[in-house]
């Protein structure tokens, strides 16, 4: 089997007397869309969090990248974005108070050169590549068809499109891996249908994702393979197809009540 | 001098106080908006400008500079001494406990104001300093008003400063890092924004503008002392209030208005009184406002 892109192996944490993650394993290939399903509270966010930076794990080890994979263990966030890994959150975290365009340039900001202070002098290399976040920024506006109102303030868009701009803000940082957290929560059908056919276009420039989606009608008809958690424990890997037939999977889903809010809120 | 000459005059005096509370004001505003942090050693950052400004004019005094040059070596000596102490609070007292309870970093920093005080005391003495009157002492008479060249040129470096810092927020990246930061701190470190140096230099840049405030104070009111860190402090963080903390505009509004409203007070009231009206306006105004005048970044946040 070819190498991983990202591999995850053994991560385990722990919250107090709360196990979020205990001993997963996931691999994810150059290329696939592989959907992370399992009840609120499997510890798929926590699994994100993880691999993102924002929270450390107590065991277990994360390692990115196609030749020469290197450990994420102790990377700050903001280096782990520059290894090429980007996100978005199940409760959208837009900045509300800038505009669409803005949201969308910051994104950049790990593309460019020039740092904090040689942006704040306004020299002629910052300035050029501020001339280049912004063409970059309307490129991915125009991919997500929110090109007329790259002026508005993020806020003020409707909820559906707050996604889509929260997914061009992780495409900005040019990412190799794009993990989505339950993007089409809350969205209403023909929303969920303008956003799958986004996610098909991302595919098919080559991005690796990683999704997390309850939705079935979502999740089933773009990913490549389905990972299962529960009790932050890998039950189930395989297709789509196969995965709607296990039967541990139909426990964890019809099964059990649900158990309250993800837990890594 | 009739009424309205004296009106101007308080004007004029009120803008001059204005324009320094509005320096000092934006360091505590900004520095709310990106940590949700009231700094109450801003008001000690400023006085420290002070004294590091006249710790290089002492330093020059046997060169025969010609004044403008020795106004400039010490706003950089000021300016580049309150940087390195606004960035080493924040990185020596503030950061380590960032993550800890909002209590903790409200007790932090006024622990930070007392060391400050106190070392400031220790090292430039608890009496009044003399601050040479570097700027020549030239008047004009306008109608019945007095202006003084001291005056002018406060108007003009508030204005400037306050402009330039408008334009650095408002468009450039380091401007939207900063927005950026003071909405979503960990977004922010998602899109590969290192929020660790988006936060210094916000701490060093508002220690900049409150150095600039203390070289201003020291040539208008030509003697300084430790205890005006606090005094001065406290209402340019009123004045931040007024305008409604963590809103820059606001802060700039708020430091005029205050200063015109102590001007108009010690004008028509009483000198001694002037500190009274000056809170008072902002009681009466926090009842009806409470997020201040220009306040709806902190009701978005709560």
């Amino acid at each position: 089997m070819a190498q991983a892109l990202l591999e995850v192996e053994g991560l385990t944490k722990r919250f107090g007397g709360v196990v979020a993650l205990e001993d997963v394993t996931l691999r994810v290939h150059q290329g696939e869309t592989v959907g992370l399903i399992g009840p609120n509270g499997a510890g798929k966010t926590t699994l994100f969090n993880c691999v993102t930076g924002l929270l450390r794990a107590d065991r277990g080890a994360i390692r990115f990248g196609r030749r020469n994979p290197e450990s994420l263990a102790g990377l700050a966030a903001h280096h782990i974005v520059q290894r090429g890994i980007a996100r978005t959150f199940q409760n959208i975290r837009l900045f509300g108070s800038m505009s669409v365009l803005e949201n969308v340039v910051l994104g950049t900001y790990q593309r460019t050169h020039t740092g904090l202070w040689g942006a704040a002098l306004a020299t002629r290399e910052a300035r050029q590549e501020q001339q280049w976040a912004a063409e970059r920024a309307m490129e991915l506006l125009e991919l997500v068809r929110l090109q007329d109102r790259a002026e508005a303030l993020g806020a003020s868009l409707p909820f559906g499109l707050q996604r889509r701009l929260e997914i061009a803000r992780a495409l900005a940082s040019d990412p190799v891996l794009l993990l989505l957290d339950e993007p089409a929560a809350g969205l209403n059908p023909v929303e969920k249908q303008a956003l799958l056919a986004l996610i098909q276009r991302i595919k098919a420039q080559g991005l690796t994702m990683v999704l997390i989606e309850h939705d079935m009608h979502v999740v089933m008809p773009i990913s490549d393979r389905v990972v299962v958690l529960d009790y932050g424990k890998t039950i189930a890997e395989g297709s789509a197809e196969a995965i709607q037939r296990d039967a541990r999977v139909i426990e964890a889903y019809l099964g059990v009540p649900q158990r309250g809010a993800d837990a890594a809120r | 001098m009739n009424s309205f000459e004296l009106l101007l005059q308080q004007l004029a005096n009120g803008l001059t106080l204005g324009a320094i509370y509005a320096l000092i004001a934006l360091g505590y505003t900004m520095v709310y908006g990106v940590v949700q942090l009231i700094n109450f050693a801003h008001g000690e950052i400023f006085i420290a400008g002070a004294y590091a400004a006249l710790t290089v004019i002492l330093m020059l005094s046997g060169l025969a500079l010609p004044w403008w040059a020795v106004l400039g070596l010490c706003t950089a000596g000021a300016v580049l001494g309150c940087g390195a102490l606004g960035w080493g609070i924040e990185r020596l007292a503030y950061r380590p406990i960032r993550r800890a309870p909002r209590l903790n970093a409200f007790i932090t920093a006024i622990g930070m104001s007392f060391f400050l005080q106190n070392a400031l005391m220790l090292i430039f003495g608890a009496t009044d300093r003399q601050f040479p009157t570097l700027i020549p002492l030239v008047r004009w008479q306008l109608g019945g008003v007095t202006l003084t060249l001291i005056q002018l040129v406060i108007w003009a470096a508030s204005g400037a400063l306050m402009i330039g810092l408008q334009g650095l927020v408002m468009s450039t990246t380091l401007g939207k890092a900063m927005r950026a930061t003071s909405q979503d701190l960990v977004a922010c470190a998602l899109l590969g924004i290192p929020v660790n140096r988006v936060i210094a230099i916000t701490f060093m840049i508002g220690s900049m503008l409150a150095a600039v405030g203390g070289l201003l104070f020291g040539l208008y009111y030509n003697t300084i002392n430790f205890h005006d860190g606090y005094l001065v402090g406290l209402k340019a963080f009123t004045a931040a209030v007024l305008g409604g903390i963590g809103n820059m505009p606001g802060a700039m509004v708020g430091g005029i208005l205050l200063g015109l409203l102590e001007g108009l007070g010690a004008g028509y009231l009483s000198a001694q009184w002037k500190n009274v009206f000056a809170f008072a306006i902002l009681v009466v105004l926090l009842l009806f406002k409470p997020r201040g005048l220009f306040g709806e970044r902190v009701a978005e946040r709560a």
